[in-house]
C-alpha cells in the first residue's frame, strides 16, 4: 500500500540524460509560457524588420485591431470552457452595429446604444434558451442563428452599408491617450479573468466542460450558467457591433464576416480545448495577440494575403501541435 | 419544468419577432429617402409616366422604348436571386420598362445556381417566349444554358447580364476596366491640381476571390491615374499579380468589407504615415475602411480616395469630403432601360451592337446632385 | 482454433520487460509467460506495473526493452494489429466498442461480410452475429444499439468480439467489475472452454475469491517488480493479498459491523415507492448511524431507486420522506441541500470532474456554501484538500493541484466520496462503492464510511458485490427484478443465500416482495 497514486513510482531521478531534463522542463512550463515566448519571437522578428513595428502609433494599431476581436473572444473563452461554442457572435455583432446606425439616424445616441444592447441580448437569449432550455447543441443552435441574425441584418439594412448619423464618437475618442476600445477590451479581459478565477459561476464554468454529469451530480445547476454565458455573449457581440459601426463611421450587415472563425481560432490557440474543461483567458489574451501582431507584422513588411493566410494557419497548428507534444512527453 | 422553460421561449421568440417587426419599420423608413433616387435616375424618369389607359387608341410608346412596341411578345427573364438590393432594382427596372413598352415578362428566379438556371430555361422553352434575357452566376453552364435555350428556337434571342454566355448571348453589363479608368483618372486629376503628381503610394483595395472582375476594376483604375500622372513608378500592374513588385502599387485584399479592410488599410497607412496617398478602391465599403483609418491616424489630408459603385452609403462622402473624389455608378437602377428594348430589338430583327455596356458616369461633387438630389 | 501447431502447448512469453513513462520507469525488467491450457492470474495493486506489462504484450505500449517471445521464436509486436494477427486478443475495462452502432455490427467491425457486388451484406452480418452469441450462450440482441445496452451487456459483447476471431491467446483486465455473478460464471465457463481449446488466458484481477477459482497459475506484482509466483495451489487468500500489499494485511477489513453505535434518527423513509418499469411498492428506511445495502443483480431496481432518492428520477407513487422532510427530491441541486450526497457508479463519466484539480473535485458541492459576498476564493479549495487529505488519505503526487484524472481509481473515489462529506451530507447514497478500486483503498473506503456511520452519518450502498455488501452493512436488503424480496441483519446471513435470494425469478420475486 506504499505507492497506489499512479503509473509512475518516483524512481531516482539520478541517472537523466540532458535530453531527459530538458523534456521535463518543456513539460513543466505552462502552456502560457510557450504562447508568450512565440508572440515575443514574432514581436522581436518584426521589430528588426520594420523600423515602424515598434513605434507607439503601431503598437495602438495592433490593439485597436484586436480589440474587436479580444472582446468577442473573452466570452467565447467561457463558452468553450463549458463545452459550448456561438457561432452567431459575429453576427449578433453585425446585425446590432446596424441596429446603432439605424436608430442614430434620427434618435439619441444613448437609445441607439440601448437598442444594441437589448437586440444583442435577445439574440444571446434565443441561442441560450434553445440550448439550455430545448438541450439542442450549441454548435447547432448557433449554426442556426449565425445564418438567421445575419440575415435579419441584411434585411434590416435592405443589403447596404449604412453610414453611422450622430455621434456615437466617445467609442473612438481617447482614455488617457488609449482608444476607448482598447480600454474595454482590457476591462473585460480582467473582469473575465477575475471571475473566472475568483467566482462560483466561473468555477462552474470548469465543472460543466470537465464533466457535464459529474457537475450536475455535484448540484451544478447547468442550464442557468450556459444561458448567462450566452447572454454574455450576446451582449458581447452588440458591445462588438458598437465599436465596429463607430469606428469605421458605417455598419454594414455583411460586417465581422469570419469572425466567428477567428475567435474559435484565437480561443484553441490560447490553449483551450474543444472538449471542454480546459482553457485561460490569459490563454486567449495571448491567443489575440498573437493573431494580431501577425496580421499586423505581415502587413507592415506587404506580405501578401495569400501568403499571410498562410502563415496564420501554420501559426495555429504549430501551437496547439506544440502543446499535444508536451502533453504527449507527459505520458499517457 | 420543461413547459416552463417552454413557456419563456415563447414569450423570447414573440418578444424577438416583435422586435424584428419593430425594426422592419424603420427599414421602411430608412428607406423611404432611398426610392425617389432611384426612380429619378436620368436614364429612366419617362418610365414613370406610363399612362393609364388600355382603350383602343395605343398610347404612343415613350421614349424608353426606342420605337419597340412589345405587344404581343413575350420575353424569359431569369432573376439572378431575390434579397440583394442591386439584383432587386435591376429586376424592378427591367418590369418597369416592359410595362411601358406593354412587354409581358416571364419571371423565374435562379436562385444564384446554375442548376436552377437550367430548369428555368427548360421553362421559358415550354411556354414559348420570344426571347431571354438571362442573368444567372455560373458562367460554366452557359454552354449548355445556351443548348437549353434554342433547342426550339434555333435564333431566339438572348441577352446575359455581367456574365458572357458566348454560345448563344449578347453581353450586356459593365465595363469593368473603363469604370475603374473614370475613377482612377479623376483622383489622377485631383492628385495633379493639388499635390503636382506627387504621390509615393498607391492602395488598390481589392477583394482577390472575385477574380476577374477584381482585376479589370483595379488595373482599370490605376490606368486611371497613370493617364494623368504617367511618371510615378507603376511597374507591371496590368499584368496582375498579389503583389506588384518595383511599384508605388500596393494592392489589399480587404475582402470586400468595411470591416475587413479596416486593419489591413489601417497597417499599410501606418507604415507610410508621412506619404500622400491616393487610394482607389473595388467598392464603397472598402473606400469607407480606408477613410475610418486615414481619420484615425490623422492623416486625412495626405489621402485622397476614389471607388466603385457611387452606393448611398457614400453619397453624403462624396458631398462633403474634399478628399472622397468620387465613385463611378453603375446604375442597375436603369438596367432595363437598355436590355429591354435591346431585347425588342433582337427579337424584330434589327441589329444591337454586342457587348452592350452601361453608360458608366462617376459620380462626384460636382455632379451627384444630378443623378441623386440631396434628400 | 484450426490454425494451430500441434507442436506442444503455446507459450507467450515476455523477458526482462522494461518501460519508462516521462524518464520514470514503472516496470523494472519483468519476466512474465503465459501457456495454453492454462490461466494465469497477474495480481497487483493499481500502478504495480501488471496493466503495463499486458499492454506490452497486446501492442499498445512499446517496451524500452526486453523482448517477447511465442514458443521460444522473438516476435515484432509494435501494434494492437501486431499483436491481434498473432491471435492475441485484450479485454480492458473500458469500452472499446463503437456505441452508435449495432451489436451485430459490433461483432463484425473491421470484418464486415460483404456480397458479390462488394457491399455490406447485412443479412449475413445478423445470421453470423446470431450464430456467435448463441455458440457463446449470449442473450443479446444482434439489432440493439450497442450504446443502450447496460454496462454488463457490453462487457459481455467485448467478451464475444474478442472470441469471435481465432484467439490463440486471450487477455481480459479485470473484466468481472461490472458483471453479476450469472454473469461471471458464464465469462468462466467461457474461460475454461478457451482453456480446453489450447489458448492461454491472462487474467487480471484484484478478485481472490476469482482467482482461486479460475486460475491455474499466479503472478504477484508490486511497484513494477514480479514479487511472487508459482502454481496457484501453493497460494493461500492471505499469501496472494501480502504479497500485493507488501505487508501484514489490516485486520479492520472484516466484519466491520461488529459493533457501532445505535441507529438514529430516520434519515430516509421510503414506502411503497414506485417507478415502472423499474421497482414497484418498496418500503424502505435507512437511519443515522446505519448503512444498509441493496444487494441485487444489475437491472434488479436498486440503481433506479437509488437515482430517485438523488433526484435524477421522478417517483410514479409513493412517499418519501429525506432527513424528517417529506416529499420528492426534484433536483441533484435540491437534494445537496436537503442535505443528500451522492457517489454514482461511474466515477470517470458522473463522478470526476477529470480536468480540473483535486481540490475543486474535493470543494464542488460545497462552492455555494464556500462563497463569500459572491465570491469563491481558490483557498477556499485548498483549505478543503487540507480538511480531507489525511483524513481520507488522499495520495497523489502533486497535492491539492493534481489532475484529478492522474488519480488512482480508489483516491478517486476518495475524492468524490470526500466531496459529500465536506458538503455535511446527511443521508449518503453510494453506487457500487468500490468497483475498480484496488484492495489497499478498498479497505480505507469501507473504514471511512464505517467512521462516519458511526458519527451520525445514513448510508444506502447500492452494491452487486457479494462481499463487500457482507463486510461494510448493517443491514442487507435484496432486491430482484424491481422488488425486495428479503432483508438481513448484520452477520445473519450467508453467501449461498444472498445469491439465491439475487437470483429470485419473477414469480418468487412478486410472491415475496408483493
Amino acid at each position: 500500500m506504499t505507492t497506489t497514486e499512479t503509473e509512475h513510482p518516483q524512481a531516482g531521478a539520478a541517472g537523466e540524460t540532458l535530453a531527459q531534463r530538458a523534456s521535463r522542463l518543456f513539460i513543466s512550463v505552462p502552456p502560457e509560457a510557450v504562447l508568450l515566448a512565440v508572440l515575443l519571437a514574432m514581436g522581436g522578428w518584426f521589430w528588426n524588420s520594420s523600423e515602424v513595428f515598434m513605434t507607439t502609433i503601431n503598437m495602438r494599431n495592433v490593439l485597436l485591431s484586436v480589440s474587436v476581436l479580444g472582446i468577442l473572444a473573452a466570452p467565447s473563452t467561457l463558452l468553450l470552457i463549458s463545452g459550448n461554442f456561438d457561432l452567431s457572435i459575429a453576427s449578433n455583432a453585425a446585425m446590432c452595429g446596424v441596429a446603432v446606425a439605424m436608430v442614430a439616424d434620427g434618435h439619441s445616441t444613448a437609445l441607439a446604444i440601448f437598442v444594441a444592447v437589448i437586440a444583442g441580448l435577445l439574440a444571446g437569449a434565443l441561442n441560450g434558451l434553445l440550448v439550455s432550455g430545448l438541450g439542442i447543441a450549441s454548435i447547432i443552435v448557433t449554426l442556426g442563428t449565425f445564418q438567421a441574425y445575419r440575415g435579419i441584418a441584411r434585411l434590416m439594412a435592405n443589403g447596404q452599408t449604412i453610414r453611422l448619423r450622430g455621434e456615437i464618437d466617445f467609442i473612438t475618442d481617447r482614455i488617457v491617450g488609449i482608444p476607448t476600445q482598447v480600454v474595454l477590451f482590457i476591462i473585460i479581459t480582467a473582469i473575465t479573468m477575475f471571475v473566472v478565477r475568483y467566482t462560483r459561476f466561473g468555477r462552474a464554468v470548469y465543472a460543466i466542460g470537465s464533466n457535464l454529469v459529474a457537475a450536475r451530480l455535484a448540484g451544478i445547476r447547468q442550464r442557468p450558467t450556459v444561458f448567462v454565458l450566452f447572454l454574455v455573449s450576446g451582449v458581447m457581440a452588440a458591445l462588438a457591433g458598437l465599436i465596429l459601426a463607430s469606428q469605421l463611421d458605417a455598419a454594414s450587415p455583411n460586417a465581422a464576416t469570419g469572425d466567428e472563425l477567428k475567435v474559435v481560432a484565437a480561443v484553441i490557440l490560447g490553449g483551450a480545448s474543444l472538449s471542454g474543461g480546459r482553457g485561460t483567458i490569459i490563454g486567449t489574451l495571448l491567443g489575440v495577440l498573437i493573431l494580431g501582431v501577425l496580421q499586423n507584422g505581415l502587413t507592415l513588411l506587404s506580405v501578401t494575403s495569400f501568403w499571410r493566410d498562410v502563415a496564420t494557419g501554420t501559426v495555429l497548428i504549430a501551437a496547439v501541435g506544440l502543446d499535444r507534444v508536451r502533453v504527449m512527453l507527459g505520458g499517457q | 419544468m420543461m413547459s416552463k422553460s417552454l413557456k419563456r421561449l415563447i414569450a423570447l421568440l414573440a418578444v424577438i419577432a416583435l422586435f424584428v417587426a419593430a425594426c422592419g419599420n424603420d427599414d421602411d423608413a430608412a428607406d423611404e429617402p432611398a426610392a425617389p433616387e432611384a426612380t429619378e435616375a436620368p436614364a429612366a424618369p419617362e418610365a414613370t409616366e406610363a399612362p393609364a389607359p388600355t382603350e383602343p387608341p395605343p398610347p404612343p410608346l415613350p421614349e424608353v422604348c426606342q420605337e419597340q412596341d412589345g405587344t404581343g411578345l413575350k420575353v424569359g427573364y431569369g432573376d439572378l436571386t431575390a434579397g440583394i438590393p442591386f439584383v432587386t432594382q435591376v429586376l424592378d427596372n427591367i418590369n418597369e420598362v416592359a410595362e411601358a413598352c406593354n412587354l409581358e415578362i416571364v419571371y423565374a428566379d435562379n436562385n444564384l445556381d446554375g442548376e436552377t438556371a437550367l430548369e428555368n430555361a427548360r421553362t421559358f422553352v415550354l411556354q414559348d417566349v420570344d426571347g431571354v434575357i438571362e442573368f444567372q452566376i455560373d458562367a460554366g453552364i452557359e454552354a449548355a444554358l445556351c443548348e437549353e435555350l434554342r433547342s426550339e428556337k434555333p435564333d431566339l434571342p438572348v441577352i446575359a447580364i455581367d456574365i458572357a454566355h458566348p454560345s448563344c448571348a449578347l453581353f450586356f453589363g459593365a465595363d469593368n476596366g473603363y469604370a475603374g479608368e473614370l475613377a482612377g483618372e479623376a483622383l489622377g486629376q485631383w492628385a495633379q491640381e493639388n499635390w503636382g503628381c506627387e504621390v509615393d503610394l498607391i492602395v488598390t483595395m481589392e477583394s482577390f476571390v472575385v477574380g476577374q472582375v477584381n482585376i479589370d476594376r483595379a488595373n482599370g483604375m490605376v490606368r486611371g491615374i497613370s493617364n494623368v500622372c504617367s511618371d510615378l513608378a507603376f511597374g507591371d500592374f496590368e499584368n496582375w499579380a498579389p503583389e506588384v513588385s518595383d511599384s508605388i502599387v500596393t494592392r489589399i485584399n480587404g475582402g470586400g468589407t468595411t470591416d475587413g479592410a479596416f486593419p489591413l488599410v489601417l497597417d499599410t497607412f501606418t507604415a507610410n504615415s508621412n506619404a500622400r496617398i491616393l487610394v482607389v478602391s473595388l467598392n464603397d465599403d472598402m473606400g469607407l475602411a480606408a477613410l475610418a483609418a486615414a481619420n484615425e491616424l490623422g492623416i486625412a489630408d495626405n489621402v485622397a480616395i476614389a471607388s466603385q459603385g457611387a452606393d448611398a452609403t457614400i453619397h453624403e462622402e462624396i458631398r462633403e469630403n474634399p478628399n472622397y473624389i468620387g465613385s463611378t455608378g453603375y446604375f442597375p437602377e436603369s438596367y432595363g432601360t437598355y436590355v429591354v428594348p435591346a431585347i425588342m430589338k433582337m427579337i424584330n430583327g434589327i441589329s444591337v451592337p454586342d457587348p452592350l455596356f452601361v453608360d458608366h458616369v462617376l459620380i462626384s461633387e460636382d455632379n451627384i446632385d444630378d443623378y441623386y438630389p440631396a434628400g | 482454433m484450426e490454425g494451430q501447431p500441434d507442436s506442444g502447448p503455446l507459450r507467450v512469453a515476455g523477458r526482462a520487460l522494461r518501460k519508462s513513462f516521462g524518464g520514470i520507469e514503472v516496470l523494472h525488467g519483468v519476466d512474465l509467460e503465459a501457456v495454453g491450457g492454462r490461466v494465469l492470474a497477474l495480481l497487483g495493486e493499481n500502478g504495480a506495473g501488471k496493466s503495463t506489462a499486458v499492454k506490452i504484450l497486446a501492442g499498445d505500449y512499446r517496451r524500452d526493452s526486453g523482448e517477447i517471445l511465442v514458443n521460444d521464436q522473438p516476435v515484432v509486436i509494435r501494434s494492437p494489429r501486431d499483436a491481434s494477427d498473432l491471435g492475441i486478443r485484450v479485454i480492458y475495462q473500458e469500452f472499446s466498442d463503437a456505441p452508435d452502432l449495432t451489436v451485430s455490427e459490433n461483432l463484425s467491425l473491421g470484418n464486415l461480410p460483404r456480397n458479390r457486388l462488394g457491399l455490406v451484406d447485412w443479412a449475413a452480418m445478423r445470421s453470423d452475429a446470431e450464430a456467435i452469441l448463441d455458440e457463446l450462450g449470449i442473450n443479446l440482441d444482434p439489432k440493439a444499439i450497442v450504446g443502450s445496452l447496460r454496462v454488463a451487456e457490453r462487457q459481455i459483447l467485448e467478451i464475444a468480439r474478442a472470441l469471435a476471431g481465432d484467439a490463440r491467446m486471450l487477455i481480459l483486465d479485470e473484466p468481472t467489475s461490472a458483471l453479476t455473478i450469472e454473469e461471471t460464471q458464464t465469462l468462466f465457463s467461457f474461460i475454461r472452454q478457451l482453456k480446453a481449446q489450447g489458448a492461454a488466458v491472462i487474467y487480471i484481477t484484484h478478485r481472490l475469491d476469482e482467482v482461486e477459482e479460475i486460475a491455474d497459475d499466479v503472478l504477484v506484482f508490486r511497484d513494477g517488480y514480479v514479487v511472487a509466483e508459482g502454481p496457484r495451489s501453493s497460494f493461500t487468500r492471505h499469501d496472494m493479498a501480502e504479497a500485493m500489499v507488501g505487508a501484514k494485511l489490516d485486520e479492520t477489513v472484516a466484519n466491520l459491523h461488529a459493533d457501532h453505535a445505535e441507529p438514529g434518527q430516520p434519515m430516509l423513509e421510503l414506502s411503497g415507492v414506485t417507478i415502472e418499469p423499474f421497482f414497484e411498492n418498496v418500503d424502505l428506511t435507512v437511519r443515522s448511524g446505519e448503512i444498509v445495502s441493496l444487494f441485487g443483480r444489475l437491472g434488479c431496481g436498486s440503481m433506479e431507486l437509488a437515482e430517485s432518492v438523488f433526484g435524477l428520477k421522478r417517483l410514479d407513487s409513493g412517499e418519501m420522506t429525506v432527513a424528517g422532510v417529506e416529499g420528492q427530491v426534484r433536483s441533484p441541486t435540491a437534494a445537496a441541500r436537503r442535505g443528500v450526497g451522492f457517489v454514482p457508479v461511474d466515477r470517470k463519466e458522473e463522478g470526476l470532474l477529470t480536468v480540473l484539480s483535486v481540490a475543486e473535485n474535493l470543494s464542488v458541492a460545497s462552492w455555494s456554501l464556500l462563497t463569500r459576498m459572491g465570491l469563491l476564493s481558490p483557498k477556499a479549495s485548498l483549505k478543503v484538500y487540507e480538511r480531507w487529505q489525511d483524513r481520507l488519505a488522499i495520495r497523489g503526487t502533486r497535492g491539492a493541484r493534481q489532475v484529478v484524472s492522474t488519480l488512482s481509481g480508489g483516491n478517486q473515489q476518495k475524492v468524490v466520496l470526500g466531496r459529500w462529506l465536506e458538503r455535511d451530507s446527511k443521508l449518503l447514497v453510494m453506487a457500487e462503492p468500490t468497483r475498480g478500486v484496488d484492495v489497499g483503498a478498498r479497505a480505507e473506503i469501507y473504514r471511512v464510511l464505517r467512521g462516519f456511520a458511526d458519527e451520525g452519518l445514513a448510508i444506502l450502498v447500492v452494491s452487486s458485490d457479494i462481499e463487500e455488501v457482507l463486510r461494510i452493512s448493517d443491514r442487507i436488503i435484496v432486491m430482484s427484478r424491481g422488488v425486495v424480496v428479503a432483508e438481513h441483519p448484520a452477520g445473519g446471513v450467508d453467501r449461498a443465500r444472498l445469491v439465491r435470494e439475487a437470483a429470485a425469478s419473477h414469480h418468487e420475486a412478486a410472491a415475496t416482495g408483493g
